[in-house]
């Protein structure tokens, strides 16, 4: 760890400089076939994570105390920035370490020191348990109940759209312990070991035919009560805080991952046949993607100094979500034919993003849901009496 | 800078753009813009076409700003193409050179972008005629100026990019102007009751613009940050497109008023319209061809 520490700069500029030329001779063995199933894809997601973190250039932004070389978000949007800049598959567990590792940094750090680096390093995959059945947008009207008892906490209820979840060691849940109508104010955050007994998942297939989420369901679940995520009743705030680096992490993370697709996709187009309108296409979600960038990078730097990100960072979800959108529209056009039928792994593997890209204005907060957010928070619009 | 100092050249500008007396070369001259510009040129150009922009100011601060990127002390007048790339010719020679011109060009030192520079045009001929349309409140002018090409004052490219982060900061505060007045009119109007504002059709149109405003304001200070002429002609683009975006949801939300000529969105509207006109990079497609070319292109910034 010290020889791993001492080799890896700090500084933004150099760190990027360095895992650069270090991505760029190390690609090769980084990259893996085409995966046959959604469960080998996340397999060489977690082998990619496991060689990023043994070589030290995972731990770049994560506290010293889980492992880490310290440093704070702007390193680590760098590493995600690079890891997409050499074509290589940013692994789905990077977008939720940065969604579950600073919550659980802030309210459970002893939790978080212990268990946390397994997560990081992909020694594990954890997922997040949030959305329920009748609880989607409205998140505080969640029922899955958390029932205090001695040093235990009974969980009975069900989640659905857990992303890999059926994979998952773990999974970061949110329960009602407070009566079914304390909305916000009676939620907890707990870390559910997916072995324990009483939990049981179903994958769930989605339009692309990807078994990529799940329901899971929690039947007299006991979990101890040392992995609760701050008090009883302060899920919430916990909740709140993931938001916060979702906000800020997403967009600069997903939109590099676009600026990949956007180069695959272009070389798919050149190989298939394209018409003129293809270009214009191409430079409109280029320009889209480079107005995320603008914004993310703003972002990140204002997490980095310590900051809060407000809800003006719905902007950035709404101009994201256009963006990918968008990306996968020109695939969609460019090559209609090719897009709709083309049974090898390049019309396949379009149309099975075009599918999760419906769900960018869908997932995380619906774009409605942000557009409302700046409405209500941002510009204050006067509201209905 | 501080923010206390950032906080009083706003305020300088903003007096400097709100008072028609003075020209405003004399009034930014009073408190050192040019010098302002040398130290934190981001922040001075930022700062003053901004300010422009929410104000619906229709000065010629982009010739002053451009006669003091390139050195000159008279007063200067760009023959501004409608669309770059530039014509060209080169050297003293005669040259006819079409453009526009944020006002009369009598007495002021003609520069035009011929041949990859800015050069000096000495005059035989000059037939102006208002530009009018979306820009006859501002005074423009179309030019046609037959006359000598004397020399290179600087590298075109050094001009336009700084040109097309003027204009692009211009669009973002007509922009954010526009979003401001829309927001205000339905916050206040009533219909049915209540305010047009709580209706959520109007409330989403709204969080639009405000997202296509920060979005583009974003990509025009990463652009100055990275440096290159790509990057400004990106963010000039995307500054359009949003504004673009901006008027139209708020014409929509303002009703019949907003499009009456009184009204103060639709004078924001054609000020954008003719801004965007001018020196108009055309990247879009061309960013597009260089990936299809197999080109790296790379992205603006970083973190």
């Amino acid at each position: 760890m010290s020889a791993i520490a001492a080799s890896i700069p700090l500084d933004v500029d150099d760190y990027r400089a360095a895992l650069r030329a270090w991505l760029a001779t190390h690609r090769a063995e980084l990259t893996f076939p085409p995966p046959a199933s959604f469960s080998e894809r996340m397999e060489q997601h977690r082998t990619l994570t496991r060689a990023m973190w043994d070589a030290g250039w995972k731990r770049a932004g994560w506290p010293e105390a889980l492992g880490g070389l310290g440093g704070g978000a702007r390193l680590r949007a760098t590493y995600y920035d690079e890891l997409c800049r050499a074509d290589l598959d940013l692994p789905n567990s990077d977008y939720s370490n940065e969604v579950i590792g600073p919550a659980m940094l802030d309210y459970a750090p002893d939790l978080a020191a212990e268990l946390l680096p397994r997560y990081l390093s992909g020694a594990e995959l954890w997922g997040q348990g949030f959305s329920e059945p009748d609880a989607g947008s409205d998140l505080a009207s969640l029922r899955t109940r958390g029932v205090i008892d001695g040093d235990t906490v009974v969980v009975d209820g069900q989640k659905v759209w857990t992303s890999h979840g059926h994979l998952a060691d773990r999974i970061l849940t949110l329960v009602r312990t407070g009566t079914p109508e304390s909305r916000h104010r009676g939620l907890a955050a707990l870390l559910i070991d997916t072995d324990l007994p009483g939990v049981s998942r179903n994958p769930l297939i989605f339009a692309s035919g990807v078994d990529e989420m799940c329901e899971t369901f929690f039947d007299g679940v006991r979990v101890p009560i040392g992995r609760m995520i701050g008090g009883p009743d302060q899920g919430w705030a916990v909740a709140m805080v993931m938001l916060q680096y979702e906000r800020a992490m997403y967009a600069a993370q997903r939109h590099a991952w676009c600026m990949q697709r956007l180069r695959a996709l272009v070389r798919w187009l050149d190989a298939v046949g394209h018409d003129d309108r293809a270009a214009a296409a191409i430079g409109g979600v280029w320009l889209m993607l480079q107005t995320v960038r603008a914004r993310a990078i703003e972002s990140v730097r204002r997490l980095d100094a310590g900051d809060v990100v407000g809800p003006d960072a719905s902007a950035d979800k709404v101009l994201l979500a256009r963006a990918e959108q968008a990306l996968y529209e020109v695939a969609r056009h460019a090559a209609p034919g090719h897009f709709a039928f083309d049974a090898d792994s390049g019309g396949a593997q379009w149309r099975e993003e075009w599918w999760y890209s419906r769900a960018a204005s869908v997932m995380g907060g619906a774009g409605e849901i942000q557009r409302s957010l700046i409405a209500d928070r941002v510009l204050q619009l006067p509201r209905e009496q | 800078m501080d923010e206390d100092l950032r906080d009083l050249v706003r305020a300088s500008v903003r007096s400097a753009l709100e008072s028609s007396s003075r020209p405003i070369g004399d009034a930014l001259a009073d408190f050192g813009w040019a010098e302002l510009a040398q130290t934190d040129e981001q922040f001075a150009f930022t700062t003053l076409f901004e300010t422009q922009g929410m104000l619906g100011a229709e000065t010629d601060a982009l010739d002053v700003v451009t006669a003091a990127t390139v050195g000159l002390d008279a007063p200067a007048r760009v023959l501004w193409p409608l669309v770059s790339p530039v014509p060209d010719g080169s050297g003293e020679v005669e040259v006819v050179v079409h453009g526009v011109a944020l006002g009369h060009v009598s007495g002021a030192q003609l520069l035009a972008p011929i041949g990859g520079e800015l050069v000096t045009v000495v005059p035989d001929d000059v037939t102006e005629s208002p530009a009018g349309g979306m820009a006859a409140s501002a005074g423009w002018v179309r030019v046609q100026v037959r006359g000598v090409a004397e020399g290179a004052v600087a590298p075109w490219a050094t001009v336009e990019r700084r040109a097309w982060l003027a204009t692009g900061s211009e669009l973002v505060g007509i922009a954010q102007r526009i979003l401001d007045v829309a927001a205000e009119q339905v916050s206040q109007r009533k219909q049915f009751g209540q305010p047009i504002a709580v209706n959520q059709a109007v409330r989403h149109k709204l969080a639009e613009a405000y997202a296509e405003t920060v979005g583009a304001r974003a990509i025009v200070a990463r652009a100055w940050e990275d440096g290159t002429s790509d990057a400004a002609a990106w963010a000039r683009v995307v500054a359009a497109t949003s504004a673009d975006v901006v008027g139209k949801h708020a014409m929509q939300v303002c009703g019949a008023i907003g499009l009456s000529e009184e009204h103060e969105v639709p004078r924001l509207v054609k000020r954008a319209f003719s801004i965007d006109a001018l020196c108009r990079p055309s990247v879009t497609a061309a960013v597009g061809r260089r990936f299809l070319a197999g080109e790296a292109v790379a992205p603006v910034g970083g973190f």
